[in-house]
């Protein structure tokens, strides 16, 4: 039964509507709470702080929380779990009160552990139901995944925040993408859900084997763990071969942080951080100062409040991304917004002649390029002092066009829109890797010493 | 566990229904004293899972006096 009181649009309008001065009291004092529990119960958290020289008791006010407590970073964690016998860093409760494992997927590196608790999956979960909610979505629809069950915590939560709205789940795990598609049309699930890269592959296969999906009768797509679901190029692509009109909803995730954006119906190219179960804000990569200047792009810097086995406060994702904290775009959502989801990484970020090109601009270009489709890879180099990228993206099916003539319109598109030349290279179709997962898009061939280092003024501090 | 003890009140927003929330609180103070008294290891289990089904019930109004189960 839903509850008489609120306004029923939304999913929890108490908080989801808040004034940004009530949602930010709220923050600060969960942060704080945070803080304590992390400095009591969490080794690692507890010597941080006192490296920083910081108690939890100096942090009262947000100038405190943004000059006086240090970033933590993902190879403070890294270290602690290669010494910890049980293989996990910066835990902050026993063993037994441990649920389930998960790792992070390995893209940016090595596999970073996570242990999470019952509640924690629960309060995990929870978050999806906002945009769920948002996109009419209600109890007894149905959700189709696209996975096999395995350790990336991403599709877990989405299975969570399912089971949390009361949605009827279909597993399609353990079958191959043919079965999938046989699965779709039989079972007719209201929502699919996947990467963005397996929805188009899966519409592929279904073509392959001469099935329409956009006469499968799914309601609307959802995803996340690459971009995809917030470009509109991508989007377009989707909505015309799964029929879904604009019901796509994506999800942004940070692989220790769980799910934590999620898009509203009313605007496609983004999505709210869930405040209920983060702070987030974004910091002037070169001094960690937090970004005040509308439309600045900066380093997405995040405090967990679903992580209390292995807290995560003021933790650097290195994502780099626009934080709109008021947003105003008719949903009616108070929650943080992020226009365009993550812009790139500020550890691959790429300079090309004094000018940053984030790898969302250039996927964004490449779908509207006639002739090209959505499977791509961008492929980072350094040469003489020079950062360079060469842009591999694969042919449309269905193109007439000389693959020579492909790369000289992608490349002029580049050059007026970006403003500086890259390299392109148009191969056939069915050439690059497809993943179920998250794709790998970014192959970064430069060494350590020739990558950016972004140290957010704090370097030595955090270690 | 810890507890935090020197919490300052908790703010909430306007919209939050404060007398709900003081009738969940009891709720689960409620329920916290029946898994004491609880005549067996499976109704122990049963209501600590209702404990987290409610707490995540009292985080939805911004509540943070204590803000996961385990936190006592």
């Amino acid at each position: 039964m839903i509850s008489a009181q609120g306004d029923q649009r939304f999913w929890n309008q108490a908080t989801q509507t808040a004034s940004r001065a009530e949602l930010d009291a709220i923050h600060l004092d969960k942060i704080r709470h945070m803080v304590a529990w992390a400095y009591e119960n969490s080794a690692l958290h507890r010597r941080v702080y006192d490296e920083a020289g910081v108690k939890p008791d100096d942090i009262r006010t947000w100038d405190d929380f943004h000059h006086r407590l240090p970033f933590t970073d993902k190879p403070d964690y890294m270290s602690e779990q290669e010494t910890d016998p049980r293989g996990f860093g910066g835990t902050a409760l026993p063993e037994e009160h441990w649920q389930q494992y998960f790792h992070t997927t390995g893209t940016t590196g090595r596999f970073l552990n996570e242990a999470f608790t019952q509640y924690e999956m629960h309060k995990a979960g929870s978050q999806y139901c906002y945009s769920f909610w948002d996109f009419g979505v209600r109890p007894g629809d149905s959700a189709y995944f696209c996975f096999n069950f395995g350790m990336w915590i991403g599709l877990w939560s989405f299975y969570w925040g399912a089971r949390n709205l009361g949605l009827r789940i279909v597993s399609g795990g353990g079958v191959s993408s043919e079965e999938r598609v046989r699965q779709i049309l039989d079972q007719r699930p209201t929502i699919v859900i996947a990467t963005p890269t397996y929805l188009l592959h899966l519409a592929e296969v279904a073509r392959q084997h001469g099935h329409d999906l956009s006469k499968a009768g799914v309601k609307m797509l959802a995803g996340g763990g690459e971009a995809g679901l917030s470009i509109p190029a991508t989007r377009r692509q989707l909505s015309e071969l799964w029929g879904v009109g604009d019901n796509i909803m994506d999800a942004y995730g940070v692989g220790e942080a769980l799910f934590i954006g999620q898009a509203c119906h009313a605007s496609s190219e983004g999505v709210h951080v869930i405040e209920d179960v983060c702070h987030s804000y974004a910091v002037d990569p070169d001094t960690g100062e937090p970004l005040t200047e509308p439309g600045a792009v900066g380093e997405h810097v995040i405090t967990s409040y679903t992580h209390f086995a292995q807290p995560f406060i003021k933790y650097r994702t290195h994502d780099l991304v626009r934080h709109v904290p008021e947003p105003d775009h008719g949903c009616g959502w108070s929650f943080a917004y992020l226009p365009g989801v993550v812009l790139g990484r500020a550890d691959f970020m790429v300079t090309i002649r004094g000018v940053n090109v984030y790898p969302t601009a250039v996927e964004n270009l490449i779908g509207e390029v006639a002739g090209l489709s959505n499977h791509y890879e961008l492929h980072i180099t350094r040469a003489d002092g020079f950062d360079r990228m060469l842009v591999k993206v694969e042919a449309a099916p269905e193109t007439a066009l000389e693959h020579e003539s492909l790369e000289a319109a992608l490349g002029e598109h580049l050059r007026i829109n970006l403003g500086v030349r890259l390299e392109t290279q148009v191969l056939d179709p069915e050439t690059l890797e497809r993943y179920e997962l998250k794709t790998k898009r970014i192959f970064d061939h430069r060494t350590a010493d020739e990558r950016p280092r972004v140290t957010l003024g704090q370097e030595g501090t955090s270690k | 566990m810890s507890a935090i003890n020197d919490a300052p009140p908790t703010p909430l927003p306007a919209a939050v229904d404060a007398e709900q929330l003081t009738r969940l609180l009891a709720l689960r103070e409620q329920l916290l004293a029946e898994r004491e008294q609880a005549m067996s290891p499976a109704v122990d289990r049963a209501l600590e899972m209702a404990d987290y089904y409610l707490f995540l019930g009292l985080t939805y109004f911004g509540y943070t006096e204590r803000l996961f189960p385990e936190q006592r």
